[in-house]
């Protein structure tokens, strides 16, 4: 960065301040702030609500809260993990991350980026008023029709859930038709699709997932919204409609929707390993391949959710066949990050730890899901506790961790401060021992017998113990959480230091400033390798002379 | 050279119709999850009207009349290649004219009775798939007339209409999908 | 001693579930479980293998190559390697083509037997929040406590009144759903006597935690004498209670409570013809006894919050009620 630059830079950076700048800013880092902020908001409510679940489940036959109470909470649990949690942090990083590691100035739609936002938060917020205005939706994430319909479901709650998640899918169609363009069109010079950073990829893949699932999930809850509210009859029996059909487009978006929560993760792991271990990733060209491969793959699975359904068995199997096939390029990744770590010099900061801790959790879960997709297996065990303890395999301790680890790997870009290590140490491993004491034992309550979604059980059977462990783990989760939130305000209250490059990171939003100014580089870099800031500190080991 | 401004975009695809092509393959799978939804509820149903030949006239004149709009939608767009303002702006008012005479026929399908979205499952499907697609001529139409209007204003010269070309191509989509509805709805 | 041998082929699941108390397919009661229940242990025990694998190579990896306190060299630049990548993607590969052969090998073992091999014919009716059993050869109806004779082989259909449910007795069989407007089939074995818990897997609503079922295995002789009694007309009211609770049930209940147990339709409540040949009520969640029926008839929503019977009855009219029910046996 010249002298001269700098001045012209100065000069021009809009003076901004004040709450009125945040509502009206289309800036992408703010933009980004905005979205990881309200995630992590209703991440506290939605974990409030498993709180909930599991006091109730903490004893059998306990009348903590009422059935149906019971049935709102799990219902906008799941609700807000995925929908107001999982997907807008990804979103939010997204946003953040992306432009400052293609080197571009802005998204390609800057104003598209502020309405996608609004409409996300407008949606999640819609959602929830449904607590005050005569009960909250109470069918469960996936709502299933017919029990959906008004003479099974009369309250307003599934008139909100189903606007808001119309509201929701919008914002996020926006959003990633802004980060497909923004990707395609705005890369810094040199920086060739071969070279783009993982994190770029898997925000790339997931995208397209998010644009070519979401109309079917729309058509889903629209034809739903016409039966009760115009009395059409799409999932009503009696009048020629199919109970299935909600099924069939539901889980046609609710696959790729699984791997639109996790490749974020996936890209952010693939981002925080090389680095801490002082390598490249091992086998880019493979990770990213695969990468597309989940992507593909994940719209052909949908059925393994519907294996007790009555389907015909050559249909069973297909969907059988294709859920195993995709553990394949899961596995890819798996194994091009323990090769990357290989033979490194690893340097276990907290980033890391929560890095690490994806590969080790995520291998739970997603071997759990092979489990599941083993059509017999699977008629013992959907619908039970396996599932449960699947779905958070994946979820916390893939794509939670995944986040966490870029949390610990970008706050010192977006606030020029590093969050302690002391206290990220305490919240990864005190999250790590808890989510494990809620979720294994849930893997033995499913063998055992124990059905998801009850809010209640009969003492007797074996369930007492692992229910109270699980109790007992959501709580030091909790504990966890707090610590996280203290490490954040504590952090944000010491005095700048706005290290550049704190990590000795190999990508682009490290060359500039942190945080970084409005227009994120004062001279658009130009790229030659896939480690462009390598390349910048080890002239004589540069990735380009390897790649050309 | 302004160190603000956005590098040049490294591809030679314009911004403004890989986005288009964006939405438009994304609402080729609304529509085709809904036309599954139609084939996967005809069968169930029993249909509470005959396609009769009488039925089929409205929806065909229809879909002759989005044929013609479909070539006066392109000759507006090679009109502003060439530069041609004024042969421009009158085919986008042909354009425009053809789609509010195609909305009046559905609107009159739509309400000569016979059929209604209660009527069992499929009158629902049919009047829905029915209704986005009107939905989608009508956002044509928006985008056309603004189109009109700033054509009126001088506002495009041969190197300057991204926006006519990005009207044209969702003219096209509309057209495009009102066939495959027709040929499904009232053909099989 | 019986229970530890069905056990010892699925010592992993021992640990897991606690065999013996739990209603768990890993202590099988039926060949179907008992396929499945093998099914499960070899892929659990594939994927542990897998997992210790990794497991083992990432904290090898993570203690041999952490980096030491003022090592400031730089590690070998490894950018891949293709017959490795290649590797671990064919291994898994072939992974995947046994666990399917291992699939359809199962799937063909727990098939349903041919339609001439059964012995009963059983239509299974989900209500909101309970399930109806229509033994539909014998003309016996009854619900959610479900007879069958050991070794018998039950084909079963199932559907639904309202919403989804799943019909599920994890020591007989995997999971079918109740699919409103779709006739699923479905076939069940018991290999020894006892009472099975079920439960209804799918949400379906308030109550689906309380929509359970009880499968009792009887030998053929003990099933045999069940059905004649349940064949059986109801008896007749004798005392003057009794007299009075027949006309209020008759006249109260019978809209939606059959007492007929050859009854064809499909009513809104349970058949309540033999009512006390059942051990539990509702759902099979309270146990049913005078105190607990008297309580039900009371009121059935601090029982069972929100459920379709909703009746105000005098102390009265309960006596009279519980009178002649209690004949029902
Ligand atoms: C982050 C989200 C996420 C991810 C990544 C996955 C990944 C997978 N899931 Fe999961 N799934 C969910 C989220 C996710 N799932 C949720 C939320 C539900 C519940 C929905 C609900 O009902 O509420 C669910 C439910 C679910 C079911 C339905 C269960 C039921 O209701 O009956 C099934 C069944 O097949 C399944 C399968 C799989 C498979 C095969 C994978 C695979 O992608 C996993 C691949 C990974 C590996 C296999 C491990 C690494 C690989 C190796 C080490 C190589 C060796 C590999 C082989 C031996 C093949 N999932
Ligand atoms: C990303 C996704 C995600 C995450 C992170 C979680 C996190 C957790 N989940 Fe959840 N879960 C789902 C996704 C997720 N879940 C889904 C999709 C379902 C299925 C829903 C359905 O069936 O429809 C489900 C269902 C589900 C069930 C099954 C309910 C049932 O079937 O009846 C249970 C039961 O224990 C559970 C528990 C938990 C627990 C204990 C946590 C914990 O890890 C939570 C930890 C977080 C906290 C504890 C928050 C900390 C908060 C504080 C410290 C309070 C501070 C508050 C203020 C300052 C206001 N979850
Ligand atoms: C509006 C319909 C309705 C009426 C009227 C009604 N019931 Fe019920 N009854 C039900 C339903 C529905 C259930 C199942 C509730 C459940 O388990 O979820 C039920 C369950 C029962 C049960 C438990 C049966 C079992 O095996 O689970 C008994 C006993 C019973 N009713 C008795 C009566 C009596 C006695 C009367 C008349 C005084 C009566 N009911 C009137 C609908 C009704
Ligand atoms: Cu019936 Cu759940
Ligand atoms: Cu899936």
């Amino acid at each position: 960065m010249t002298a001269q630059t700098d001045i012209v830079v100065k000069r021009r950076a809009p003076v901004v301040g004040g709450l009125i700048s945040w509502l009206l800013t289309v800036d992408h880092k703010r933009i980004g702030i905005l979205y990881l902020l309200s995630a992590s908001l209703f991440f506290l409510v939605g974990g409030l609500e498993a709180l909930l679940i599991r006091i109730q489940l903490a004893r059998p036959e306990n009348t903590f809260l009422s059935p149906d109470t019971y049935n709102q909470v799990f219902t906008m649990h799941g609700t807000t993990m995925i929908f107001l949690v999982v997907m807008p942090l990804a979103a939010g990083f997204g946003n953040y991350m992306v432009p400052l590691m293609i080197g571009a100035r802005d998204m390609a739609f800057p104003k598209l980026n502020a309405l996608s936002f609004w409409t996300f938060l407008f949606g999640g917020l819609f959602m929830y008023s449904s607590f005050v205005f005569g009960g909250a939706p109470n069918f469960g994430w996936f709502s299933y029709a017919p029990g959906t319909e008004k003479l099974y479901s009369p309250t307003h709650g599934m008139d909100f859930w189903i606007l808001g998640i119309l509201m929701l899918g919008l914002a996020t169609t926006i959003g990633s038709l802004n980060f497909i363009v923004t990707i395609i069109q705005l890369r810094a010079p040199g920086l060739s699709l071969t070279r783009l950073p993982l994190f770029v990829w898997t925000m790339t893949v997931t995208s397209f997932l998010a644009v070519f699932s979401l109309p079917s999930l729309t058509t889903a809850v629209l034809l739903l919204f016409l039966d009760r509210q115009l009395g059409a009859h799409f999932y009503n029996v009696v009048q020629g409609g199919s109970a299935l059909l909600w099924q069939h487009l539901f889980w046609f978006f609710g696959h790729p929707e699984v791997y639109i929560l996790i490749l974020p993760a996936m890209g952010i792991v693939s981002e925080v390993i090389p680095v801490f271990s002082g390598k490249p990733l091992f086998g880019y060209p493979a990770v990213v391949f695969s990468a597309i491969a989940i992507g593909f793959l994940g719209f052909t699975v949908w059925a393994h959710h519907m294996f007790a359904t009555g389907m015909p068995s050559t249909t069973l199997l297909f969907f059988a066949a294709d859920s195993f096939l995709i553990g394949v390029p899961t596995g890819v990744k798996i194994f091009a990050w323990l090769a990357t770590m290989w033979k490194g010099k690893l340097r276990f900061a907290t980033p890391m730890l929560f890095a690490i801790g994806f590969v080790a959790m995520f291998l739970i879960g997603g071997l759990d899901g092979i489990h599941l997709a083993v059509v017999p297996v699977d008629w013992q065990l959907t619908d039970t506790y396996y599932v449960v303890s699947h779905l958070h395999y994946v979820l916390f301790g893939g794509a939670l961790f995944g986040i966490f680890s870029g949390v610990y790997y970008w706050f010192p870009k977006m606030t020029g401060r590093r969050l302690q290590e002391g206290l990220g140490k305490w919240h990864f491993w005190l999250m790590f021992i808890g989510m494990n004491l809620v979720f294994m034992p849930m893997h033995i309550l499913g063998l055992q017998g124990m059905p998801r979604r009850i809010y209640t059980y009969g003492a007797g059977r074996g369930w007492e113990v692992w229910n109270f462990v699980e109790t007992i783990g959501a709580f030091i989760i909790a504990t966890s959480i707090m610590i996280f939130i203290v490490n954040f305000f504590a952090s944000l209250r010491m005095a700048a230091t706005n290290e550049e490059d704190p990590w000795d990171g190999f990508t682009l939003e490290w060359k500039t400033a942190s945080p970084p100014p409005v227009y994120n580089f004062a001279e658009i870099p130009s790229v030659r390798s896939r480690r462009p800031l390598w390349d910048e500190k080890h002239p004589e080991l540069a990735d380009w002379r390897v790649e050309e | 050279m302004n160190i603000l401004m956005q590098p040049r975009s490294i591809n030679r695809l314009s911004t403004g119709s890989l986005a288009l092509f964006i939405i438009l393959a994304s609402e080729s799978i609304f529509f085709a999850t809904m036309l599954v939804a139609y084939i996967s509820l005809r069968d169930q149903a029993i249909l509470p009207v005959e396609h009769t030949l009488r039925r089929l006239i409205i929806p065909l004149a229809n879909t002759l009349i989005l044929f013609v709009s479909t070539f006066f939608a392109w000759r507006a767009t090679s009109s502003i290649r060439r530069g041609k303002t004024s042969t421009l702006k009158s085919y986008l008012l042909f354009t425009v004219l053809l789609g509010f005479i195609f909305i009046a026929g559905q609107i009159y399908e739509f309400s000569r009775g016979g059929m209604h979205i209660n009527d069992q499952s499929y009158g629902g499907i049919f009047f829905t798939l029915l209704g986005f697609h009107g939905l989608h001529v009508l956002a044509g139409l928006v985008f056309l007339i603004i189109n009109l209007l700033r054509a009126q204003l001088g506002d495009f010269s041969v190197t300057h209409h991204d926006a006519i070309v990005l009207g044209t191509w969702f003219w096209y989509y509309v057209v495009a999908v009102w066939l495959v509805l027709f040929g499904a709805l009232y053909l099989i | 001693m019986r229970i530890l041998h069905k056990c010892a082929p699925f010592a992993l699941g021992i640990i897991l579930s606690g065999c013996g108390t739990s209603p768990s397919f890993l202590n099988p009661a039926s060949s179907i479980a008992e396929h499945e229940a093998k099914l499960y242990n070899n892929i659990l025990i594939m994927a542990l293998v897998v997992f210790v694998f990794v497991e083992i190579c990432l904290i090898w990896v993570l203690i041999r190559d952490r980096k030491l306190k003022g090592d400031d060299t730089l590690p070998q630049q490894i950018y891949g390697n293709t017959k490795l990548e290649i590797t671990w993607t064919a291994i898994p590969v072939l992974v995947a083509v046994v666990l399917f052969a291992m699939t359809v090998q199962t799937m063909k073992s727990v098939a349903a037997p041919a339609a001439s091999a059964t012995d009963i014919n059983l239509h299974v009716i989900g209500h909101r929040w309970w399930w109806e059993f229509d033994y539909t050869d014998l003309r016996i109806k009854t619900a959610n406590e479900l007879h069958i004779p050991v070794g018998a082989t039950v084909q079963i259909t199932l559907d639904s009144v309202d919403v989804i449910h799943s019909f599920w007795v994890p020591q007989l069989s995997g999971k079918t759903d109740v699919v409103p407007g779709q006739t699923n089939r479905m076939w069940l074995t018991a290999d020894q006597t006892g009472n099975f818990f079920g439960q209804c897997a799918e949400f379906c609503g308030t109550e689906h935690a309380m929509m359970r079922i009880n499968v009792v295995v009887d030998s053929q002789d003990r099933f045999d004498a069940w059905v004649a009694n349940q064949q059986k007309p109801v008896p007749q009211p004798q005392t003057e209670d009794e007299q009075a609770g027949y006309k209020l049930v008759s006249t109260l209940c019978a809209s939606c409570h059959s007492l007929n147990p050859g009854e064809t339709e499909t009513k809104v409540g349970p058949n309540i013809a033999h009512l006390f040949s059942r051990s539990t009520f509702a759902g099979a969640t309270y146990d049913l006894n005078e105190e607990n029926l008297r309580s039900w008839l009371h009121d059935t929503q601090p029982m069972k919050p929100e459920n379709d019977m909703n009746l105000k009855l005098t102390p009265q009219e309960i006596d009279e009620l519980v009178a002649y029910l209690l004949l029902l046996k």
